[in-house]
This record gives structure tokens, C-alpha cells and sequence, in this order.
């Protein structure tokens, strides 16, 4: 399998506290690996450093050429005054075939569509949030707790479309829920807080 | 406690109008025990006067004169404002650079100013320096600070999925410096407006407002200057109302183009 973001004994530290340490592992193409651990232990960082959004105090990651990115943000990040369908055609390489209709309405908000980011509730904000982060072209797919808010149904409505985005991509997706988890096979499981990784 | 009731657009009317009619009320009372329209004269001169004044052609070219040269000067203020501001915020030197001469416009008397480009400008052409240099300073100010404050996470959504410098604009920094700019209009229109008309008084360019503002000092028609002074007032009022709504209408368009 392809790498594409190698970890080589990275730390990361916040105001001298310590969230990574020593942490290694390669994440590749075709692969979805889920990002687990209590609060603080450095699972939204993970992200953050595989993307570039954030630099190792110390280790190296190194990345496969001009990787590009797409991030489902824990925060929904959306444009207030752009429509829901806006907001996901905003990430879309073509703008002209794309089609966020159909993505919204296969999350179950495809009635939603025109109406403004700043009006929508907060489990449709969560959706046009992993719309938007599934409309991208990327090789890389950052997805941080990306069904927080939803219902059981929009749930699972959610991850089944996930699983349809997963082809050609190393997905990274931070979770609380093991149940999330339980529709996929072949994954990897990342726990962090326990500085290391346990493989599934 | 008890939700609040929508009101209706006629209780609205009233709401705000009813302060108004006091104060007018004051105005006339006052008037009235005076009994010395030169001193004083009562709303309903005032108005009669006005309705004089606006059946007469040299009232609607004067208006046209000072607004015309006042809106340039506006206009100006809030093109290079927005572009320096934009400059600034992308680069840092171009703000420091900026930042004495923003400061000393800011602080200088607007008097000085009139005095001093006086000396540089023909009288016609001072009210558009004069409502430039006081537009200004509020729009760069308010607009480089509503830029500084963008949302630093929308900013790493733009650079994650690469947007473009126009996507950027369109869709981050428009409705994050929107609210600000929509203020920093307003304020400097009104700063525009006045210091623009302060500048006709003292430069006297022929058939402006100004000009008749100051002969009606020389003559002690105390009636004609509350009737410019009203004309003034209300000219305001519908100058912030259309350029409010004319952004409005220019952001949904934009924004419906994202």
C-alpha cells in the first residue's frame, strides 16, 4: 500500500504540557483508520499535524509529493451567509459538475439546500460540515467527530455515505463512538492517551 | 417575563416618531415664548421657508453641486480605504507605513484641514478633498481592524481545501468584514456629509450649500438657515438609507454568485 503521511516519533506539546510523544505510524492510500482516546489526548492534533495545520515540536512527518487535503473540522467552519449548497460547492474542484444537492440529500438534507449556513440547526450544520469535507478532491480525508449531534438514523445514513467516499483515500477519522466503527471492516484503530496504537 | 410582541410596521412608525413630534413640540414652544424668529424662528416657518426654497430651481443645482462633490469625495474615501486596507492586512509594512498618516488625519481638527487645502485646491473642489480626508481614516480603520479579526479557523478552512484568493474574499472576508463596513459607511458618510457642507461655509464655492448656508448668516435669515439645515438633515437620512441598501443588494448578489 501507498503511504502517503509517515509519523516518525513526532511530540507535539501545548504550553509545556504534552500531548504527543514519540508517536509513529504511517497512514496510507486505502485505508481508513479510526483516531480514539480521551479528551485532551491529542486526536484533533493528530489531524492538525498530518495536514500541516499544525508543526512537530519533534520526530518528522513526511507526506507522498502535494498531498491535498480534506477536513470535516470539529468546529462546523461553514460560511454563515453561503447556502448549504454553497458551502459544499465552495471545496469543489469542478464547479460545474459538481452536484451538492445530491451529497446533501443523501444525508438526509437535501430540502436544506439553499437555505443560509447561519440558519440551519446544528445536526444540519454537522452535515453540509461532512458534505463539504466529502465534495473535495483529496487524498487525504480528516474526519473529526464528524456524526457529533446526529441522530441515530441521520447516523447512520451519514456513515453509509461515508463509506462510499473512502476509495483511493487514507482516512483519518476521529471518533468517541465505537460504534461507528462497527460497519466497517478492515480498519485501523489509533488510541491515543496510551501512547501508542493498537492494530484491528 | 413576558416574550416579546412583533410589532406591526404602524406601531413601528409610531414608535419612532412620536420622540420626533416631542422635540419638534419643544422647538415650537420655545419659539413661541422667544417671539424672535430671527433669533429663533418656529417649525412652521422653517418648513414654509423650506417649501419655498424647494419650488425654486437654485435649490435642487445646489444640492446637486455639494452632493455631487461630497458623494465623490465618499466614494474615494471608501475605494482607497477598502484597498489600502486589504494592502495592510496582507502586508504588514504597508500598515506601519500607513498608520502615522491615518493617525494625524484622524487627530487634526477638521478646520485645519480646510484651511489647509484652501491653500492647495480651488473653493469648488474643497468639499470633495475635505469629505475624503474625513471618510478616510474611518473606513481604512474599521476595516483593516474587522480583517484582522477574521476568524483564524475559516482562514485554515480556506488553506485545507486550497481556496482561491476571489473564493477567499467572496466567502470569508466579505461577511466577516461586512458588519464593520456597513457601520464604517455609515459613520463616515455622516462625517463626509458635514465636513463636506463645514468646508462650503469657509471655501464659499458659488450656488452650493454652504454658500447659501452663509448668506443666509450674513442676511440674519435665521428662517433660511433652519430650512438648508432641515433640507441637510433629511438629505442625510435618504443618502445613508440608499447607500445601505445598494450594499445590501451588492453582497446578496455576490454571495449568490460564491
Amino acid at each position: 500500500m501507498e503511504t502517503l503521511i509517515l509519523f516518525d516519533s513526532v511530540s507535539k506539546a501545548f504550553e509545556g504540557a504534552p500531548v504527543l510523544d514519540g508517536f509513529s505510524h504511517a497512514f496510507a492510500r486505502d485505508t481508513l483508520t479510526f483516531v480514539e482516546g480521551p479528551s485532551g489526548a491529542g486526536k484533533t492534533t493528530l489531524l492538525r499535524l498530518a495536514c500541516g495545520l499544525e508543526m512537530p515540536d519533534g520526530g518528522s512527518i513526511e507526506r507522498a509529493g502535494d498531498l491535498r487535503f480534506s477536513y470535516a473540522f470539529q468546529e462546523d467552519r461553514l460560511c454563515e451567509n453561503l447556502s448549504a449548497a454553497a458551502n459544499v460547492r465552495l471545496v469543489c474542484a469542478d464547479r460545474r459538475s459538481c452536484r451538492p444537492e445530491e451529497l446533501l440529500d443523501a444525508l438526509g438534507i437535501g430540502d436544506r439546500s439553499d437555505i443560509a449556513a447561519k440558519k440551519l440547526s446544528g445536526g444540519e450544520r454537522r452535515r453540509v460540515a461532512l458534505a463539504r469535507a466529502l465534495a473535495a478532491t483529496c487524498d487525504v480525508l480528516l474526519l473529526d467527530e464528524p456524526m457529533t449531534g446526529l441522530d441515530e438514523a441521520s447516523r447512520d445514513r451519514a456513515v453509509e455515505v461515508v463509506r462510499g467516499e473512502l476509495a483511493g483515500k487514507a482516512v483519518l477519522w476521529v471518533t468517541h463512538d465505537t460504534d461507528e466503527r462497527r460497519s466497517f471492516t478492515g480498519y485501523e484503530v489509533v488510541e491515543l492517551g496510551k501512547m501508542g496504537k493498537i492494530p484491528v | 417575563m413576558s416574550p416579546k410582541r412583533p410589532t406591526s410596521p404602524a406601531s413601528g412608525i409610531v414608535e419612532r416618531l412620536w420622540p420626533v413630534l416631542v422635540w419638534v413640540a419643544v422647538w415650537a414652544l420655545a419659539a413661541h415664548l422667544l417671539g424672535q424668529p430671527v433669533l429663533l424662528p418656529s417649525p412652521l416657518e422653517a418648513l414654509g421657508r423650506l417649501s419655498e426654497l424647494v419650488m425654486a430651481g437654485e435649490f435642487w443645482s445646489s444640492i446637486a453641486r455639494s452632493l455631487g462633490r461630497i458623494a465623490l469625495g465618499f466614494v474615494l474615501a471608501c475605494t482607497l480605504g477598502v484597498l489600502l486596507a486589504a494592502l495592510a492586512y496582507a502586508c504588514d509594512s504597508v500598515r506601519r507605513l500607513l498608520a502615522p498618516v491615518v493617525g494625524a488625519v484622524k487627530a487634526a481638527p477638521v478646520a485645519s484641514f480646510i484651511i489647509l487645502v484652501l491653500v492647495w485646491v480651488s473653493s469648488r473642489d474643497l468639499s470633495l478633498v475635505i469629505s475624503f480626508l474625513m471618510g478616510f481614516p474611518i473606513m481604512y480603520t474599521n476595516v483593516l481592524e474587522a480583517l484582522r479579526a477574521t476568524d483564524a479557523g475559516m482562514l485554515e478552512m480556506a488553506d485545507v481545501f486550497r481556496l482561491s484568493v476571489a473564493d477567499r474574499i467572496r466567502s470569508i472576508y466579505l461577511s466577516q468584514a461586512l458588519p464593520s463596513f456597513e457601520a464604517a459607511c455609515s459613520l463616515a458618510l455622516g462625517f463626509c456629509w458635514k465636513a463636506g457642507i463645514a468646508a462650503e461655509v469657509i471655501g464659499l464655492p458659488d450656488h452650493t450649500i454652504g454658500d447659501h448656508l452663509h448668506d443666509a448668516k450674513i442676511y440674519l435669515d435665521t428662517p433660511s438657515l433652519f430650512a438648508w439645515t432641515l433640507a441637510i438633515i433629511v438629505l442625510s437620512l435618504i443618502i445613508e438609507k440608499a447607500v445601505r441598501a445598494l450594499i445590501s443588494r451588492a453582497v446578496a448578489h455576490v454571495e449568490a454568485h460564491a
